[in-house]
């Protein structure tokens, strides 16, 4: 390294350039040393020295300071503008969503009647053919719409139309009467069953022809048939 | 090579002691003065320049290190501010005082007198039409016989650097100076004749 160095020193070697610059500069009066100058530089120091500390050590502490209560007040601000606002935004992000049974306990109370009602109801009102089956609609209709609310009751649904489908299939192979018959229909109809109740009527009406079960059937067939274009 | 008393003054001073770096600035300021008046050619600048210099070092007193010295980091220091200071004035140049290059010592006759100076400002006024890297990298080779190691220091740069900087640097002053004093500028000062 030393030896590549000295090459390198050699390479560059120009004694005239050299002794130029050294009449230039050696004898220099202002080069040489006067101890006026240094006592002036190191009084410059030593009195400049303390300022530029304490200069710069203040304000930008103080801009530091001011930026992160700006930057904590942006965060508080945003973290009650968020808390304020988001229900609403969830209401309505939520209100859509059709398909999800799962039971949300958050939700306002606003969203509770919409609950399916219990299938007893239906079961008490089974005399009366055609306003059971107009009610079974609306609440196919709600169910479809809205999510349930109450899981056990969609459980209970569920297990219904199974009992109420296997009884259909087996009154086509027994003798029911025309009331059992008709309870059959409005049990259908209650939850949800158009075709079995179709065919429960059916069966009444071949039993006992009656012109509100014409009626009953002509609505149910109705029914059917908008269910199917749905 | 590292200066022992040096880096121990460092530790010193780095300790808080006032006084260990106020040896500092006597030990350095010489050198760091006449480097700062080669490249800005003015005395009182010089000295602004020189206090500033130190000033920075003293702020910065914590991160300096002994190794390979500490004057090396001022003289880098320097040469920033001398670039700082020759981009305001860039195209006023400052002249000093002739009373204040008069030579102590043995007087050189009239002729040679008239002779020297008129040198004497041309290689001034060829140097500060270097660049200021270029400037200190002359004047660090030939002048002060510094390394090549220590010049590519202060410049900040690789020995290939500051060896192409020197290289650049006396074909562009050997030019300029032919140029102003014809062929008769190799003869040494006050031995014409």
């Amino acid at each position: 390294m030393t030896e590549k160095m000295k090459k390198l020193s050699m390479d560059l070697r120009d004694d005239t350039l050299r002794d130029l610059l050294r009449d230039t500069y050696n004898d220099d009066p202002a080069l040489i040393p006067d101890p006026a100058r240094s006592e002036r530089i190191m009084r410059r120091v030593l009195a400049g020295k303390q300022s530029p500390a304490l200069v710069r050590g203040w304000w930008p502490r103080l801009a530091w300071v001011g930026g992160a209560l700006a930057m904590g007040g942006l965060a508080v601000a945003m973290f009650i503008a968020t808390h304020t606002v988001a229900p609403k935004t969830e209401r309505l992000v939520k209100r859509p969503t059709v398909s999800n049974p799962a039971p949300d306990t958050t939700a306002p109370q606003e969203l509770a009647p919409i609950v399916a009602p219990p299938a007893p109801e239906v079961v008490e009102v089974a005399d009366n053919v055609i306003p059971s089956a107009r009610k079974s609609r609306s609440n196919r209709k709600t169910e479809n719409a809205l999510p349930t609310r109450v899981q056990d009751t969609n459980i209970q649904n569920d297990v219904n139309h199974e009992v109420i489908a296997a009884s259909v299939y087996a009154a086509e192979d027994a003798t029911i009467s025309a009331n059992g018959l008709s309870e059959l229909a409005s049990a259908c109809i209650a939850v949800g069953d158009t075709e079995g109740a179709l065919r429960a009527m059916e069966m009444k009406q071949a039993q006992d022809a009656d012109p509100d079960t014409d009626l009953a059937i002509a609505h149910l067939l109705t029914d059917n048939a908008a269910a199917m274009m749905l | 090579m590292i200066d022992s008393s040096e880096s121990r003054l460092l530790a010193r001073a780095q300790r808080g002691e006032q006084g260990a770096f106020e040896e500092l600035v006597k030990m350095h300021q010489q050198r760091v003065y006449a480097h700062c008046y080669r490249l800005v050619n003015n005395s009182a600048e010089a000295e602004d320049l020189s206090a500033e210099t130190f000033m920075r070092a003293y702020e910065h007193l914590k991160d300096l290190r002994a190794e390979p010295s500490i004057v090396h980091w001022l003289l880098r220091v320097a040469n920033n501010l001398a670039i700082s200071l020759l981009r305001k004035r860039s195209t006023r140049p400052t002249v000093e005082l002739d009373e204040a290059r008069e030579v102590p010592g043995n007087k050189p006759t009239p002729e040679d007198e008239v002779i020297m100076r008129s040198r004497q400002e041309v290689v001034r006024r060829c140097m500060e039409r270097l660049t200021l890297p270029e400037r200190t990298a002359v004047l660090m080779f030939y002048l002060e016989e510094r390394s090549l190691d220590e010049i590519a220091d202060v410049l900040g740069c690789g020995l290939a650097g500051a060896k192409s900087r020197i290289h650049r640097a006396r074909h562009r002053l050997r030019a300029m100076v032919e140029s102003e004093l014809g062929d008769g500028w190799t003869v040494p000062l006050g031995k014409e004749g």
